[in-house]
């Protein structure tokens, strides 16, 4: 995700609905996809709303994003998804654990069906397994699986949205991974099966 | 001629002990004449010595050769990455890593020919492999092709109060042109003029100003006050309703006297009543 040049920039914080249009197009799809993975199926329909309520308050906050103090800008308004995202799934607290979980919560069984990879991936169930795996995780854990992951972002940039270290951006990503592959066991020993 | 070295205390033989050998001449002078004289000190100056003694005997193994080489080849060969292998541990640790390329090249050398020689972190990684391309492949839904325009549209008023900020910031920060300037002028003139002439025609005669601060600072012309006839009024007065409340008692006041008394009030006579 390439920053946005300072002088589209600084005519978006001055009200030019172009540049703030540029803005909004570099940005919507990361930040609905990062919306969308953070808050989890249980807003789904919301993840719209909610994303165009953080695009409302980076456009007030944007006077005061200052690119001179070395802040990328994609850390600056991932800072702002995860703050309202955690705010979000705060206020509106559900049980986390899916109704599909065994009695430690650990395990997704899927109905048992051979998995392809190749034409199956994308198929509803597996993307809801996957979905149901993630959602489970601490939500440190998700933010910084979801932005190394699938936004692509350093590790240098994820701890400093997240506050923390480096080492510690890498240890969350390792123990998310992990869980994943212990939640997403079945689907995996299925594909093994069918390739065998 | 050398100097007796001066002499110095238990306390502070004691503090010294450990850096003698630090000591400047005349300060190891005076240490070493204490610990003549002194046997508890002397015996301490032996047990230190005979720990140092025994410290210096104290030493650190010299690198093992490994097959047949020297240290700092074993060194560089790890750095080629021939070096030694990962144990389970750090390869299960490292796996997600490697498999993510995010792996120094020397680290996944000593975890890749870990993976070789073991089945069970093979496995592992054929696990974790797997699952990486199963979570690659979650989809997240693009947002609706109206979304820009729908938060634009909603942006719209926002948008359009800092674009009248700037340009009033601008207009009053930019550099001063002679047609900027005159403009200014000429618009305050106008409105000091059209200002004055509104008083004028509205003939109000703003009311003497009797007492300064007390009347809230109004614009009227200043009438000389002699000093004596006003008295002095104390913050009690003024809580609201009370005898010194300028907005209530004080208007009574100068109502009452509205037949003249105010005036030779004002004057400095006696209030004729």
């Amino acid at each position: 995700m390439d920053d946005l040049d300072l002088a589209t920039l600084e005519l978006a914080r001055a009200g030019d609905l172009d540049a703030y249009r540029a803005f909004v197009k570099a940005y919507e799809r990361p930040i609905h996809h990062t919306v969308w993975r953070l808050v989890g199926s249980r807003f789904a329909a919301e993840v719209e709303d909610i994303s165009q309520d953080i695009f409302i308050k980076l456009f007030r906050a944007l006077p005061q994003f200052d690119a001179t103090r070395g802040t990328k800008l994609s850390s600056w308004v991932f800072t702002f998804v995860k703050n309202y995202c955690f705010d979000v799934l705060k206020r509106r607290r559900l049980p986390t654990i899916s109704i599909d979980a065994g009695e430690d919560g650990a395990t997704l069984p899927i109905a048992g069906r051979s998995l392809d990879p190749g034409d199956e991936l994308s198929t509803r169930e597996v993307q809801d397994a996957i979905a149901r795996a993630v959602d489970l995780l601490p939500r440190e854990q998700k933010l910084a699986f979801v932005l190394r992951e699938y936004e692509g972002l350093a590790y240098a940039e994820i701890a400093e949205i997240s506050c923390c270290s480096e080492g510690t951006i890498k240890s969350r990503i390792h123990r998310a991974k992990e869980a994943l592959r212990f939640r997403l066991r079945h689907l995996l020993f299925d594909l093994e099966g069918e390739h065998s | 001629m050398s100097h007796p070295p001066t002499d110095m205390n238990c306390d502070a033989f004691r503090q010294q002990l450990h850096f003698r050998h630090e000591l400047d001449r005349a300060a190891r002078g005076a240490f070493d004449a204490h610990a003549t004289r002194c046997a508890d000190c002397a015996e301490l100056l032996l047990e230190g010595e005979r720990l140092d003694d025994l410290l210096l005997q104290w030493h650190a193994p010299a690198p093992a050769a490994r097959g047949g080489g020297e240290f700092a080849d074993a060194v560089l060969r790890g750095v080629r990455g021939e070096g030694p292998v990962a144990g389970c541990a750090e390869t299960t640790a490292s796996l997600h890593h490697l498999l993510a390329g995010d792996l120094e090249p020397w680290l996944a050398a000593r975890v890749e020919r870990h993976l070789e020689g073991c089945r069970e972190c093979a496995d592992h990684r054929a696990e974790a492999r797997q699952s990486r391309s199963l979570w690659l492949a979650w989809r997240a839904p693009d947002p609706s092709e109206s979304f820009a325009d729908r938060l634009i549209r909603r942006l719209e008023p926002e948008t359009r109060a800092a674009r009248r900020r700037r340009l009033l910031l601008d207009w009053a920060l930019g550099p001063i042109h002679v047609p900027r300037a005159a403009a200014a002028l000429v618009l305050t003139s106008i409105t000091l003029l059209s200002l004055g002439l509104l008083q004028s025609r509205n003939g109000a005669r703003p009311a003497p100003t009797v007492l300064s601060g007390l009347n809230g600072g109004s614009s009227g012309p200043v009438v000389p006050v002699n000093r004596q006839t006003v008295l002095p009024i104390e913050p009690a007065q003024f809580a609201p309703g009370g005898r010194g409340d300028p907005t209530g008692s004080l208007s009574r006041e100068i109502g009452r006297r509205r037949d003249g008394a105010l005036r030779s009030t004002l004057r400095g006579a006696p209030d004729e009543k």
